[in-house]
């Protein structure tokens, strides 16, 4: 009787997951097709979207060979273009393992939230995908350059933006925290940009510099160094070089490897004036010397912090102006810390931000602390 | 209606004719006497009638009956046989006394007894007892002349360690009764004896420490012995089915066990053992879920080591069910989770498999089990050809050949070795493991989530002889926990386990620190 009672609740447990369930799918895995990045692009003569999608599909066989493929495809729309694909490949694409999605710079400038609302809606596609805009004439190209380390050029670039930390001269930046960007005030986004380089007889992806964006639409460009000190500003510097040629007056060059980075932005507000108080500590390392010049003893340290400070303090300066002057976009977002730091302040000064911000004036302390020279502690004598 | 009509026809006359030994008793002539027995064990060529008379004077008619290859022949020669014809029975002893005076003048024996119950003196014969009948005497003599072979005491193979004793149970319950009384030299080691089956008479044995043992669970395990009715016993496996808690669980309530020092380790806890004549396998109860993962070795090894073990069979426990079925959820549902060059690889090596992932996991799974029985029960000389045939043909070949993808046979292994690892549950484990791969194969891991659900729902639902299965598993109680997942030191251990051994929680003197 006991177990008679029992029954409808193992019946009721059986019937429930097919109500409550969501979106789920049997699907085999090798009859999906992977999807490893994607290109969007504007064909000028259709006035279309026009989306180039690397895949990747394992050849069968004792050896582990991958087989890349591109597809392009027109839509009015992105995911337009995206269903246009099953049209001519009869296969749903599976986007959860994309890595990449390059803008061309058309794209970029004409605003960049038709591709976001698609990467943000989709179940499949993740919101940590990274974003990139491409340099060169079409994003396309970018995916089909020829010289990869990997099996597909998404890979390519995706470990290229993971090892961020070592060379800061790119800002890797994933959907999620674009959009966040994009939707603070105060603070205007970034993306990383993606050109090609020569290598051997083809062509190699790379990622260096960064677009500058205002607002949803891309403005302009800034290059490697101004990328890293960018980062300084913004405090997000994880690694990478600063490199200080000609120290005192010598012929030698020295590179500093930065170990930690931290930076203090704080506005110092009298009525409507405001001025930025940016501190950089850095903590570095001496990673090279080219020359016989002795720069880790005492008095060689202290000339060489001070060459360094003022050589970042110098970079920082003219990043600021330049921004100011060519993009008026806060993409530091001193805005942002403004009104952390005083809501008051920024409620008056938040209307005309753009005009203020291209104005703002900057104090720029920059604090180098030396604390090592790796594994020899005397640069290299020559002898006679 | 059935079941009536099918008693009429087979129940009753069997019944009837056992009964009817019940109510017999001997009479007062030797010669009906044999009769009776003669009559009882007819066509039974084993069974010696052995016709003798006193020393004269006054030389009075005897006879012992005894069963060939169930007495040592030397003491039924030496100290029943001699002794009585030696002797002459004085005349002023009256007949009513005569074996009064056999049992304390003549026979040379340690157990004797007198009845004149036929149905007790031919148990007796058939226990390998003599019985001695008298002319004239309304009363038989029951002299213990047990002697038959044995196996004798060897390792156990289905339980074997690196440290610990060697010996293992036999068949016999009395050596197996003197394996554990030799452990635990204690007066309050209480023995009860019974007999089960209508046919068998298989001498059952309690066992318990009275004062540790808690007496609700003890008598709740002779009420359910007494509520058997089976015509025969013949390993414990019998009375596990017959008496044990939620009977159509996989899981087992009563535990069991070959090895005296595991007897006598539960014992002190407060359980209850159950041996059974004929099997080297004892019962032990009430027996909770976490006690499939305990070894007798965790408790003379190391305790990191030991817990380290213990946490390794719980992973096992969790391999052996979720492998598969984890595998085909995350292959055919959510190929997000899998990292990209984990999903290339996998992919590559489904390219031209004909069979989905879910018939292929079956598939698998079916093999191996097929395999594994085929071990079993082979001599070992030809366990080698299953183990190269399995290897080499299903594995190899089968993943050559395009049969199955190369990561499902690795699926396919971890799960059946992984199951090892708590050979105890090795049943429920099977089924459980393809319970999870359907619904997994159905609903992916939201499916394997409400399998495990309804696993954990159903254990802790079950309950051995009042006890909670899942006792001490889910508890936050730092005493409680001292002998689950890990095995606490020794000198850490105060307290026997909750609710089994209450009535003398106690274990350690100075656990009132």
């Amino acid at each position: 009787m006991k177990y008679i009672k029992i029954m409808p609740i193992i019946l009721s447990l059986f019937l429930i997951p097919f109500m409550v369930s969501g979106c789920w799918n049997y699907e085999e895995v090798h009859e999906i097709w992977i999807a490893t990045g994607i290109a969007i692009d504007r064909n000028k003569e259709t006035d279309k979207y026009m989306i180039t999608v690397e895949t990747i599909k394992p050849l069968g066989g004792q050896e582990l060979k991958m087989l890349s493929d591109f597809i392009t495809f027109e839509g009015e729309t992105i995911f337009d273009a995206i269903r246009n694909i099953i049209a001519k490949s009869g296969k749903k694409l599976y986007w959860s393992h994309a890595k990449i999605l390059i803008a061309s710079e058309e794209v970029a400038r004409e605003g960049i939230v038709p591709i976001l609302d698609f990467i943000t809606r989709d179940a499949e596609v993740r919101s940590d995908i990274w974003l990139l805009v491409s340099k060169e004439k079409t994003a396309k190209s970018i995916l089909e350059a020829k010289h990869k380390m990997y099996d597909t050029a998404s890979f390519h670039l995706d470990e290229i933006l993971k090892s961020e930390k070592n060379l800061s001269k790119f800002h890797a930046v994933e959907a999620w925290h674009f959009l966040n960007d994009l939707s603070t005030d105060g603070i205007s986004a970034v993306l990383p940009t993606a050109n090609l380089v020569k290598k051997n007889s083809g062509v190699s992806p790379q990622a260096y510099g960064t677009a500058v964006f205002k607002k949803d639409k891309m403005i302009g460009w800034i290059n490697g160094i101004e990328t890293q000190s960018m980062l300084f500003v913004k405090g997000k510097l994880k690694g990478g070089l600063i490199v200080v040629e000609n120290v005192a007056d010598t012929t030698t060059d020295v590179a500093l490897e930065i170990f930690k980075s931290h930076t203090k932005v704080k506005p110092i507000s009298s009525g409507d004036n405001v001025i930025m108080k940016i501190d950089v500590k850095t903590d570095v390392g001496i990673a090279e010397i080219t020359g016989e010049t002795d720069f880790i003893s005492k008095e060689g340290r202290t000339k060489l912090k001070a060459e360094a400070e003022k050589l970042v303090k110098k970079q920082i300066e003219q990043l600021i102006k330049k921004v100011q002057k060519e993009f008026k976009s806060d993409i530091f977002g001193f805005g942002n810390t403004l009104q952390r730091a005083e809501p008051d302040v920024w409620r008056k000064l938040q209307p005309d931000w753009e005009d203020i911000f291209s104005d703002l004036e900057t104090q720029v302390n920059v604090e180098i602390t030396i604390s090592g020279s790796a594994l020899t502690s005397k640069p290299i004598k020559v002898g006679d | 209606m059935f079941n009536i009509l099918k008693g009429k026809i087979f129940g009753k006359n069997n019944k009837e004719h056992i009964r009817s030994l019940h109510n017999i008793q001997l009479k007062k002539s030797l010669r009906d006497n044999i009769a009776i027995f003669k009559e009882i064990f007819m066509n039974d060529g084993t069974i010696l009638f052995r016709n003798f008379e006193t020393k004269a004077p006054d030389s009075i008619k005897c006879c012992l009956i005894f069963a060939d290859g169930m007495v040592e022949k030397e003491i039924v020669n030496e100290n029943v046989l001699l002794p009585i014809m030696r002797h002459s029975i004085p005349d002023h002893i009256d007949r009513s006394e005569i074996l009064d005076f056999l049992i304390n003048r003549i026979v040379v024996s340690g157990e004797v007894e007198k009845t004149a119950d036929v149905d007790e003196l031919v148990g007796s014969i058939l226990y390998g007892d003599t019985i001695v009948l008298l002319d004239g005497v309304k009363e038989a003599l029951i002299i213990d002349t047990k002697g038959w072979e044995f196996r004798t005491v060897t390792e156990p193979l289905s339980e074997s360690v690196v440290r610990g004793p060697r010996e293992g149970f036999t068949e016999s319950i009395r050596v197996n009764l003197s394996l554990v009384r030799r452990k635990i030299r204690n007066s309050s080691l209480k023995f009860q004896f019974r007999a089960l089956g209508s046919r068998t008479k298989t001498r059952i044995c309690l066992c318990y420490l009275e004062g540790v043992a808690n007496q609700k669970i003890l008598a709740e395990l002779e009420e359910r012995l007494d509520k058997i009715d089976i015509d025969g016993i013949l390993e414990t496996g019998y009375i596990e089915e017959l008496i044990k808690d939620a009977p159509l669980s996989p899981f087992r309530t009563i535990g069991n066990t070959e090895r005296p020092d595991v007897v006598a380790g539960k014992l002190l806890e407060g359980r209850i053992a159950v041996m059974c004549d004929g099997t080297p396998f004892v019962l032990t109860l009430p027996y909770v879920f976490i006690e499939h993962f305990q070894a007798s070795e965790d408790y003379y090894t190391n305790y990191m080591y030991a817990s380290l073990n213990r946490f390794f069979r719980l992973a096992g426990f969790f391999l052996s069910t979720s492998v598969p079925a984890i595998y085909t959820a995350l292959v055919t549902f959510h190929k997000e989770m899998i990292p990209t060059p984990l999903l290339l690889s996998i992919t590559a090596a489904r390219e031209g498999v004909p069979f989905p992932t879910v018939v292929e996991a079956l598939l698998m799974l079916f093999v191996f089990e097929i395999i594994r029985e085929a071990g079993v029960r082979l001599p070992s000389a030809i366990g080698q050809t299953v183990s190269i045939v399995g290897a080499l043909v299903l594995g190899e070949a089968a993943v050559a050949a395009k049969f199955v993808s190369a990561p499902m046979v690795i699926v396919a292994a971890l799960t059946g070795i992984a199951a090892f690892l708590v050979p105890k549950m090795f049943g429920p484990l099977v089924s459980i493991r393809i319970v999870f791969l359907l619904l997994s194969a159905f609903l992916g891991l939201y499916g394997y989530i409400f399998g495990v659900i309804g696993l954990f729902i159903h254990l802790m639902s079950i309950r051995s002889f009042g006890i909670p299965y899942m006792l001490n598993v889910g508890s936050l109680n730092k005493q409680d926990l001292k002998d689950t997942a890990i095995r606490a030191p020794w000198w850490y251990m105060y307290y026997r386990p909750k609710l089994i051994g209450d009535r003398n929680p106690v274990r350690k003197g100075d656990a009132e620190r």
